[in-house]
Parts: C-alpha cells; structure tokens; sequence
C-alpha cells in the first residue's frame, strides 16, 4: 500500500476513535482531536511502525466478506456446543491434537489461529509459526472433524491472497 | 417498522441472553478446565455479540450504536486472545487436559 493511504487512513481511524469517545460537535474538542491525530500518525510513520503489517487496510473488503461468513460459523457452532451442554446424561469427549495450516504468511496463520479459538467447540492451544502447525483442544469429534476438512484455512489462503501468490 | 424493530431487537436480546445462561450452565456441568473453556466462549461470542446488535437495533444509528460496535469488536479480539493465553498458562503449567490422559491410555 502506498504510503499517503496509509497516512490517511490511520488518521481516519484515530479521529474517528477520538470522536466516538468525545460525542459532542464542539469545534474547540474536534480541532484538538485532528491536531492530535495528525501528530501522533506523524511519529507513527517517523518511527516507520506504519505498514501493510500493523495497519491491514488492503484486506479489507475480503475481511469483511470473510467476518460475516466467520459470524455464522460461531453461531452454527455455538448452537451444536449449546445442545451438547444440555444432554442430560453429560457425554464429552474432547480431543487433543495437531493440525498443519496451509499458511504462507504471519499474519495469514495469525488470523486462523484466532478464527479457531473464537469459534466455540474448538481452542488453538500452543502455535508454532515456524512449521505452521497448532495444537488444537476441541470438544467433540464433529468440531475436530469440522477443523480438519479446511474449509477455515482455505477461506484464510483467499482472504491474504495477494500476498501468497 | 418501528414495531418490527423492536421484536426483533427483543428477540435478538433473548436469544443471546439464552446463550450467556447456557454457557453458566456449561461452566458448572463440565468436567475439566479445558471444557469449561469452551463453554465460556459461547458466552463471549455468541452470547455478548447477540445481545450486542440487540441493542444497537433498538438505538437506531447513532453515536451510541458506533461505540457498541466498537465494544463489540474489542470483545472479539480479547476474548480470543485471553481464551489462548489461558489454555496455554495451563499447558505451561503441566495441567494435561483430559483428552490426552485418554489418548496416553490406549
């Protein structure tokens, strides 16, 4: 991403926080809140902590797309985990075990081990970025099953997609 | 209109204070931490996110339903973050689920 968009895109987003906070139209708060905006997106960029990394706004629009699809799946999953919880003689047999993400980037593998934690019915335990594999407690042999057809992880590969070809 | 709205917000509210209540329910009736774990995260996601856009519909779009959806996204990310650092604490600290004692036994 260029950085001028960059730029003004973390300068959108601090003074849309600084607005939200404050909730009032009063010219003196909204002047302080660009003057603050700007000086602190300034040292953001002096300090070069300001890229495709800390501020992905290139994904954006497939993040979208992908979060609504996420949404469903955790209250599909909520849903199985809710039943589970209410059969009356108590019947859980979690499994523990290993999965390989098909990952090329940090940030790819990052996004799916929180995808599968904030999914219920399954909880990324101990990652490894260097050989991309996560070692997975999930509660029941349909989540585990679930996990490893990797419909997850390929939605992941679509959404970070430029950057892995 | 205004009535839909407000069923549905009612509704929206119900169901995910029905979720928060099951998720209690879970964290009582499960057997180890880890399973307590996942009964928890019904609550955090489902559960506060359902009752989240109850709200925000019963507002209507203003200042008010934008920090919702701020504190609705905040939920998300630290919930996530605290489930994983909280099963590995346990890890950490040799405390095996029961899914692996199981699996050392056969």
């Amino acid at each position: 991403m260029n950085k001028y968009i960059l730029f003004l895109a973390q300068f959108f987003i601090l003074f849309l926080f600084w607005y939200l906070l404050s909730g009032k139209n009063i010219v003196l708060l909204l002047l302080l809140g660009v003057i603050i905006s700007m000086l602190i997106t300034t040292y953001q960029q002096k300090l070069k902590i300001l890229d495709d990394e800390s501020l992905p706004i290139a994904i954006l629009p497939r993040a979208i797309i992908y979060w609504v699809w996420l949404y469903k799946e955790i209250l599909l999953s909520s849903i199985f985990v809710s039943k589970l919880i209410l059969k009356f003689p108590l019947n859980v047999s979690p499994k523990y075990f290993k999965i390989k993400s098909n990952q090329k980037t940090a940030m790819g593998f990052n996004i799916y081990a929180n995808s599968i934690t904030m999914t219920p019915g399954t909880i990324s335990v101990v990652t490894n970025n260097a050989e991309k594999e996560i070692q997975i407690h999930a509660i029941s042999e349909e989540t585990k099953l679930g996990l490893e057809s990797g419909v997850m992880d390929e939605k992941i590969r679509k959404l970070m997609c430029d950057k892995d070809v | 209109m205004d009535i839909v709205s407000s069923y549905l917000s009612n509704l929206m509210l119900i169901v995910g204070s029905l979720f928060l209540l099951i998720g209690a329910i879970g964290l009582i009736r499960m057997p180890d931490v880890f399973t307590r774990m996942h009964a928890a995260s019904i609550m955090e996601t489902a559960g506060a996110s359902l009752i989240i856009i109850g709200l925000i519909i019963n507002t209507g779009f203003t200042v008010v339903s934008l920090k919702l959806i701020v504190i609705m996204l905040a939920i998300f990310y630290i919930s996530s973050v605290a489930t994983h650092a909280l099963a590995r604490a346990c890890i950490h600290d040799n405390l095996k689920p029961n899914a692996m004692n199981k699996e050392s036994d056969q």
